[in-house]
């Protein structure tokens, strides 16, 4: 990209900022689930982030973070309720819309971190960057390097994912997160499989991120030493929002 | 700033317990400086200076934890200067007691020893249960002691859950019908987490302690 | 390149036993329809050439008792005013009988304007012994006629025959020198046609200038048509009021069309259920496929592939399997079609590789791929990552 084009997107993106209070908006959101029987998981879910903010979501097993998450990064919709992206409602957005706005807008780590087997850990750094249709140079590659090296994955690069330890993989699937350098970036347990300086690392890579790129960070954790340092943890329990606290 | 604070920070800069012990009891005994003077603006502040390089740097962690051993030593010894203060006061024994504690996974328990000397000296009995209570342990003391307030010390953020479960818990199997009292860093820069966590009263200094006293 | 393309590619690397187990599958059924196709396509088209290819396709004979044709010379003349006609030849043909030790035979004396009736019959080639026929009463016999009269060039042979004078019979004889022999493959005609010149026999039997047959033969790729030429030139000439008539080969082999249609007919069924099981097969490979992926395709589409993106992945992944088996298949097929050229003896059916029946084939096949791929396709498309995201 040339500077020019680098500052025109700078522009439009500080306008855009413009446009809404709050990076992620949520309103009365319900969400029920039809296994047989119609289970309420979520209740009346009022929730916002203001952009560039650091965010925790904790709760016990079962208690809706995932579902929350899930509609949070438009991947699953309410049953009720508004969601809004960056000023933009998304639960009345087709499908390939909503590809689109994920792909620019959000980077994502599952909790259960999926890579693409087919693919080499650099490869899957990579994809976000190749599914957004622009052609992968040098300096594009240098990046996705550059991130893996951060997190300490370099020496992997080139393996399949298959043929990673579990927390190679995790801290491969946050490096590819990150790829786009997301607005938003929402973590489901990303730390799981790590230990505690690999923890650190990933939060204090999170934090690096949040300072340079402004991206809101939005973890769901069980992990005390990222949620303590996050400033804003929010708990979830039985589907509700129980406590809501800011550092 | 208390003008004995920077001479006692240059004691503990240096782990020197001795000097330290000395410096302090040296002044009680002169009163130079009462108990809650003592705690309020020289330990706290020597305490919670270590708290944010320790969080910050990542490298004292070992300094922290001589510091808070020196000061937890002072802190025992001032307990006959309490009693002794709380005598030459005329303060009465209220005859009620208050709980204070920490909740679950909190484990910084100076600033909680400290409230707790200074509901002694305000002519209550304290009972101090700890760092790190489960919230269980916490519904058990509460129903064999009957306190008349629960204190609970939350330094640090995260544990403010903790915190939460603990007083919901309390305020759904036990006959507790008293104020539950919170107060902590934790609360330093959104005093309005203690709404939120269910408790009622926010103690930010000492004398919110007094008033209580006086309000019976 | 595209990314469904690569990622198309990027699972078939990946699955690398897979997809060549299933190029295999495809490659044995292209090369049965291959192999079974050209086959028979050649089979038929050598069994008409020389059936076909080798004698009239069109005849006019008379359509009276008495078969001399004559004035024919001008029905000759109208009918080269056809462009469909590649060869007009005329030819006097008469029943002779000739005597073997005791024993006597009857042959077909055959009349030709040798030149012409060369191009029909293929005559001069497949002499094998001495010369054609030239003069007046020189003759040339079959193969297997000689096997019983074992002459050698420029021996005498005497025919006999009738001919009716009023409502007399009269015998007649010739005497032809034998200046050849010929092996035109076909036994009754090795054994009974004696091939002299026109002349001759109008002489012997005394005909004046009259002929009994003109033959034709269109080209080889209005062959089938041949029915419809005849009627038209019946339309054009009004033969029926010269007592003439006109036959052609489709009437008079009706059996042999018969059994040739029902080959091709068998041979398309057997082509046609080649090709719906080899897309059986990739719509299944491909339905296991994505069923195999769908955690991959929830993992893109959560990241943003969009619909179209993921159902091209199978679309181009049903392409590459087709052209895979389309390569595999034709080059199998041509190398069982060789082995069968080697192992069969008879030089009999001469394979023609028709670059066009292997052209379409490859396309149908190619096609039939991508459209196996259609319902995979659908539903990777469909497949909402959230289940994925979820399934765990
Ligand atoms: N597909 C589904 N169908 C029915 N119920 C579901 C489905 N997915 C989740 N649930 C239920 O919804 C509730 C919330 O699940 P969710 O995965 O959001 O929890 P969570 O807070 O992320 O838990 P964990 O910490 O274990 O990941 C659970 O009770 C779960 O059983
Ligand atoms: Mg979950």
């Amino acid at each position: 990209m040339s500077k020019s084009a680098v500052k025109i997107k700078n522009e439009e993106s500080i306008k855009e900022k413009e446009d809404y209070e709050y990076i992620v908006d949520l309103k009365h959101i319900d969400k029920f689930y039809y296994t047989g029987v119609a289970t309420q998981v979520l209740f009346d879910i009022n929730l916002q982030f203001k952009a560039g903010s650091v965010n925790s979501i904790v709760g016990p097993s079962g208690s809706g973070k995932s579902t929350l998450m899930n509609i949070l990064g438009t991947l699953d919709k309410p049953t009720k309720g508004e969601v809004y992206i960056a000023g933009k409602r998304t639960d009345q957005m087709s499908k390939n819309e909503l590809a689109i706005l994920r792909n620019q807008t959000i980077g994502f780590v599952f909790q259960f971190h999926y890579l693409l087997p087919e693919y080499t850990a650099l490869e899957n750094v990579l994809m976000p960057f190749e599914i957004s249709r622009q052609k992968v140079t040098s300096k594009v590659k240098e990046k996705a390097i550059n991130l893996m090296k951060f997190i300490g994955i370099e020496d992997v690069k080139d393996n399949l994912a298959t043929k990673m330890s579990g927390g190679q993989q995790q801290r491969t699937a946050i490096a590819r997160s990150l790829m786009n350098n997301p607005k938003i970036l929402l973590a489901d347990e990303p730390t799981g499989n790590l230990d505690t300086e690999a923890t650190d690392k990933v939060y204090n890579l999170f934090r690096e991120i949040n300072e340079k790129f402004g991206t809101t960070l939005i973890v769901i954790t069980h992990e005390r030493r990222i949620a303590e340092k996050t400033d804003r943890i929010i708990e979830i329990r039985d589907g509700k929002i129980h406590l809501d606290l800011y550092k | 700033m208390h003008p004995l604070y920077n001479e006692f920070l240059e004691y503990i800069d240096k782990e020197d317990k001795e000097k330290c012990v000395e410096f302090v009891l040296s002044k009680l005994d002169n009163k130079e400086i009462d108990v809650p003077t003592l705690y309020k603006e020289i330990l706290e502040p020597s305490l919670n200076k270590f708290y944010c390089d320790a969080e910050e740097e990542n490298l004292c962690i070992w300094k922290e934890h001589v510091r808070s051993s020196i000061i937890r030593t002072i802190i025992e010894l001032c307990y006959p200067y309490i009693l002794k203060e709380r005598r030459e006061r005329g303060i009465k024994n209220l005859n009620k007691k208050v709980f204070i504690g920490c909740p679950a996974e909190e484990y910084h328990e100076i600033g909680a020893r400290m409230i707790a000397d200074i509901f002694t000296l305000n002519g209550y009995e304290a009972i101090f249960v700890g760092a790190n209570t489960p919230k269980e342990e916490i519904r058990d003391a509460i129903n064999t002691l009957q306190p008349i307030y629960i204190g609970m010390c939350v330094t640090n953020y995260f544990t403010l859950i903790e915190a939460e479960k603990a007083i919901s818990l309390i305020k759904e199997h036990t006959e507790f019908t008293g104020k539950i009292i919170v107060g902590g860093q934790a609360f330093l820069s959104n005093p309005d987490n203690y709404k939120k966590i269910g408790a009622d009263i926010l103690i930010q200094n000492y004398g919110d302690i007094e008033k209580l006293a006086k309000e019976g | 390149m595209s990314l469904p393309l690569r990622i198309a590619l990027r699972f078939l690397k990946r699955g690398k036993w897979q997809t060549l187990l299933i190029i295999l599958g495809i490659s044995i059924g292209v090369s049965v329809q291959i192999f079974v196709g050209i086959l028979l396509n050649s089979l038929q088209s050598s069994l008409l050439n020389n059936f076909i290819g080798n004698s009239s396709q069109i005849t006019i004979v008379s359509d009276t008792d008495d078969p001399l044709i004559d004035d024919y010379e001008d029905i000759v003349e109208d009918l080269e005013e056809f462009d469909e006609l590649t060869v007009i030849s005329v030819a006097n043909d008469q029943v002779g009988t000739i005597t073997i030790g005791t024993e006597s035979e009857s042959v077909l004396l055959r009349g030709f304007e040798f030149e012409d009736a060369d191009k029909i019959y293929n005559i001069a080639d497949r002499i094998y012994g001495g010369e054609e026929p030239d003069d007046d009463f020189e003759a040339i016999i079959g193969k297997d006629l000689n096997d019983e009269l074992e002459l050698d060039e420029g021996d005498k042979l005497t025919i006999f025959g009738f001919i009716t004078v009023g409502n007399k019979t009269v015998p007649v004889n010739g005497t032809f020198e034998i200046v050849g022999f010929f092996d035109l493959e076909i036994s009754s005609i090795n054994s009974q046609w004696v091939i002299t010149t026109l002349d001759s026999v109008q002489i012997m039997y005394n005909t004046s200038d009259t002929i009994t047959s003109i033959e034709m033969q269109v080209p080889e790729e209005l062959l089938y048509e041949a029915d419809e030429i005849a009627d038209e030139i019946d339309d054009e000439l009004d033969l029926e009021d010269d007592d003439l008539k006109i036959t052609n080969w489709i009437d008079e082999n009706q059996n042999l069309l018969n059994g040739l249609q029902s080959q091709s007919l068998s041979s398309y069924f057997i082509q046609s259920f080649v090709l719906i099981s080899v897309v059986i097969g990739i719509d299944s490979v491909l339905a296991i496929s994505v069923i195999q992926k769908q955690r991959q395709l929830g993992i893109l589409k959560a990241m943003g592939i969009n619909n179209r993106t993921a159902s091209l992945v199978f679309i181009f992944q049903g392409l590459f399997l087709g052209i895979g088996g389309a390569i595999g298949g034709i080059s199998l097929g041509i190398f069982l079609l060789w082995g069968f050229t080697q192992a069969s003896a008879s030089d009999f059916i001469i394979i023609n590789y028709d670059p066009i029946f292997i052209s379409i084939s490859a396309a149908i096949i190619i096609i039939s791929s991508v459209i196996a791929a259609l319902s995979p396709a659908i539903k990777s498309s469909k497949l909402d990552p959230i289940d994925i995201i979820r399934g765990e």
